[in-house]
């Protein structure tokens, strides 16, 4: 499962790359701390607590109103 | 009340929507030696989250010589990569389409550049993490030739050529 190709040695000021081709078969990993190089994307969903927006604003103040005619309307059919 | 909870779930799903959570550059059309197809070599990069999140997917770009790609290594890392700071490991098969970016190596030619597509389903904490990536491949060629011989040959055992 692990795929930890060699074991960091030192990470030298912000870039550092030891696949220098002098070296036969050396551990095989290379560190990229160059954000122009190693072009990737996450996607994802943050877990927290969304902060509402308009759209959510109007749907649960509609949701408040469906609820509020919904008790009322059972309170006139009872006292009917 | 059903038709509340149906609208309550609509509100909340539309909360929970995929996002772009970090974008790490586009490729740079130049040969930077980057080999994420090699035996002996994993790429990384760290990068930072701000909030608590779930990664879904993972895209990068990368420059291919000629080759048949069979899957890919996706690894997150606590800290340096060691087995010690390893949080989750992906063996995943991801899409691969021609972004129309080239470059022209010393060794192997014009190579050109793919895009990567491949989920993955990870929660992580905000803070600061290291994403490798290995690619297998099952042959590989140099427009030299060098390794047109080693076709069907998985060159997870091939000596780096370079």
């Amino acid at each position: 499962m692990a795929n930890s190709r060699g074991t960091p040695q030192s990470i030298p000021g912000s870039y550092q790359t030891i696949d220098d081709s002098s070296v036969p078969n050396p551990p095989g990993f290379r560190l990229e701390f160059d954000n122009s190089e190693f072009a990737f994307r996450l996607q994802g969903t943050v877990v927290s607590v969304a902060e509402p927006n308009s759209a959510s604003l109007l749907l649960v103040g509609a949701l408040g109103l469906l609820v509020l005619w919904r008790s009322r309307a059972e309170r006139v059919r009872r006292a009917a | 009340m059903r038709a509340c909870l149906a609208l309550l779930l609509i509100v909340l799903s539309a909360e929970s929507r995929a996002a772009l959570l970090v974008n790490n550059g586009a490729a740079v059309e130049a040969d930077l030696g980057l080999r994420y197809n090699y035996a002996q070599y994993t790429i990384y990069d760290q990068f930072v989250l701000a909030e608590r999140s779930v990664l879904t997917s993972v895209e990068w770009s990368q420059f291919d010589e000629v080759l048949q790609y069979t899957g890919s290594t996706i690894s997150f890392f606590s800290g340096l990569p060691t087995s010690d700071t390893l949080i989750g490991s992906f063996e995943v098969v991801a899409s691969r389409l021609a972004n129309g970016l080239d470059v022209v190596t010393d060794k192997a030619g014009n190579v050109a550049g793919f895009d990567y597509l491949a989920d993955v389903r990870l929660v992580l904490a905000a803070g600061e993490y290291l994403i490798g990536v290995h690619n297998h491949v099952t042959w590989r060629t140099d427009l030299d030739g060098e390794l047109s011989r080693d076709a069907a040959v998985d060159t997870r055992v091939l000596p780096d050529h370079r």
